[in-house]
């Protein structure tokens, strides 16, 4: 079988060779799962921390929401609520039933106020209502907005949007709605403007909401540099979103802010 | 009887028993099967040697205990991977593998080695696949505590020495039988020198095994205290 010493000793470093081969083999394939599994543990690591982080900002904003949400509260209770139920007040003060016509005529105007009241409330319940704000969505929301603006009479407001919205999650869309609900309420309150349109636009990627205004404008660098708190919580809440978040003002030039949401 | 390296292999046979009977249980999932397999490895191991004294060592005939401890060898070591095996499909796999595996080794032991003719390489080899397969999977999907590095876990280094020694012996189990009855010396010498070696590995790695998880508990135990 063997004819030689020297095949013997070929057949004996052939396999010593070959079991070398394999052990070195398999001390590389281990080598690579240690690396695979400290890679793995990093990846895990940094995500863990990244969605700490997303928490913690998300906790914060929820937080501001909430105090916005607050001073809106306080905000309607006082300038819109309070004077229609001070109005009612009044009126049933001057309520006298010496001439029927005219108690009459102050029930039906007493009448009207309540149920004026009552709107009133029932709308502010649904603007502050994060779950009603999920169940309408952001197209139905907007629209819900724009009508309420529309009653101020002050400016004329725009909406153009598409027929069909994407599926957006609860969370993107309480943080959208409160950002719209923020840029317009800054646009009525500082920009002093006569015309506010708000353009939607939808492709498979993204949702586009562009808001404009012919206002008074501001300049940005020393908004931010002033603090500029509301831009800032607008950024942040967009990136929670995984949106971006584009304003472009100059003083009496007006406004544009563009949110793009990624589908 | 017994030569210099047999002793080395004994004291680390016997090293690894004693601390797989050290080792805690709470802290090493299917422990038992790994203790039950050491001790029934080496009195099967021993009894072999007994067996064969009256020969000289190159001439020692194939042992029917192995075509016995190798089955045996191949469930404990998969019922103890299986026991940190996370994925339901290859645990079926394994439970499955086990009456392949029976099946397998009783057709080769009856007809072709006819327990006894030759030492049963083809059972061993077999065997010796799924579980390089099992230990893979294993160090692939291991979970494991954060505050652990995957070099202090036990299960890896026996992961490890699984790998190590059966992607050795494999390649060597495919000549052996035929280097047996071509050249028995040569056969023997390889044997030495191949098969040796890689179980001092194994058992080595076994006893660190062991040794980790005795510092896992008293490093868990100081940091209660």
């Amino acid at each position: 079988m063997f004819n030689t010493s020297q095949e013997v000793s070929e057949v004996f470093y052939s396999v010593i060779g070959g079991v070398v081969l394999m052990i070195f083999l398999a001390t590389i394939f281990i080598l690579s799962i240690i690396r695979y599994q400290n890679k793995e543990r990093k990846y895990h690591d940094e995500k863990k921390a990244l969605n700490d982080k997303f928490s913690k900002t998300l906790l914060q904003s929820r937080l501001e929401i909430k105090e916005q949400t607050l001073q809106q509260i306080g905000y309607e209770l006082h300038d819109n609520l309070g004077q229609v139920a001070s109005l009612i007040k009044i009126h049933l003060n001057l309520l006298s039933f010496e001439d029927e016509d005219t108690a009459k005529q102050e029930v039906d105007n007493i009448k009207e106020l309540t149920k004026q009241l009552i709107m009133d409330i029932k709308q502010l319940s649904i603007s502050l209502n994060s779950e009603r704000v999920v169940q309408l969505g952001i197209s139905k929301g907007l629209e819900f907005e724009v009508e309420q603006l529309k009653k101020i009479k002050n400016f004329q407001i725009k909406l153009t949007k598409p027929s069909e919205f994407p599926d957006i999650d609860s969370n993107t869309t309480i943080i959208l709605y409160r950002m719209i609900q923020e840029i317009l309420n800054n646009t009525i309150k500082y920009s002093k403007a006569k015309r506010i349109s708000i353009d939607v636009t939808k492709t498979e990627k993204k949702l586009t909401l562009v808001f404009n205004d012919d206002g008074i404008g501001f300049d940005l660098k020393n908004k931010l540099k002033e603090g500029g708190s509301g831009l800032i919580n607008l950024n942040t809440r967009a990136r929670l979103i995984n949106a971006d978040f584009k304003i472009k003002s100059k003083i009496d030039e007006g406004t544009t802010i563009i949110i793009e949401v990624q589908l | 009887m017994f030569d210099f390296t047999d002793i080395i292999y004994y004291i680390l046979l016997l090293s690894a028993i004693i601390l797989s009977l050290i080792a805690p249980k709470d802290h090493f999932r299917g422990l038992i099967y790994l203790r039950i397999l050491l001790i029934v490895g080496f009195c099967s191991e021993l009894s072999v040697d007994l067996i064969n004294s009256n020969y000289k060592a190159v001439h020692a005939p194939p042992s029917p205990i192995h075509y016995f401890y190798i089955p045996f060898e191949y469930i404990m070591l998969s019922v103890f991977l299986k026991k940190y095996l996370k994925v339901k499909l290859v645990k079926t796999l394994i439970n499955f593998s086990f009456i392949i595996y029976v099946l397998v080794a009783l057709y080769f032991s009856i007809f072709y080695y006819s327990f006894g003719k030759d030492y049963p390489g083809i059972i061993y080899n077999f065997g010796i696949g799924f579980l390089i397969i099992w230990s893979s999977l294993l160090l692939f999907n291991l979970e494991f505590n954060k505050k652990v590095k995957l070099i202090q876990l036990p299960i890896f280094w026996i992961c490890t020495a699984i790998i190590i020694l059966y992607s050795g012996v494999f390649f060597y189990n495919g000549v052996y039988n035929y280097l047996v009855d071509a050249r028995t010396e040569l056969a023997y010498k390889l044997r030495r020198n191949i098969n040796l070696n890689l179980n001092f590995i194994f058992y080595i790695l076994l006893c660190y095994s062991f040794i980790c998880s005795i510092r896992h508990k008293k490093s868990a135990k100081s940091s209660t205290l």
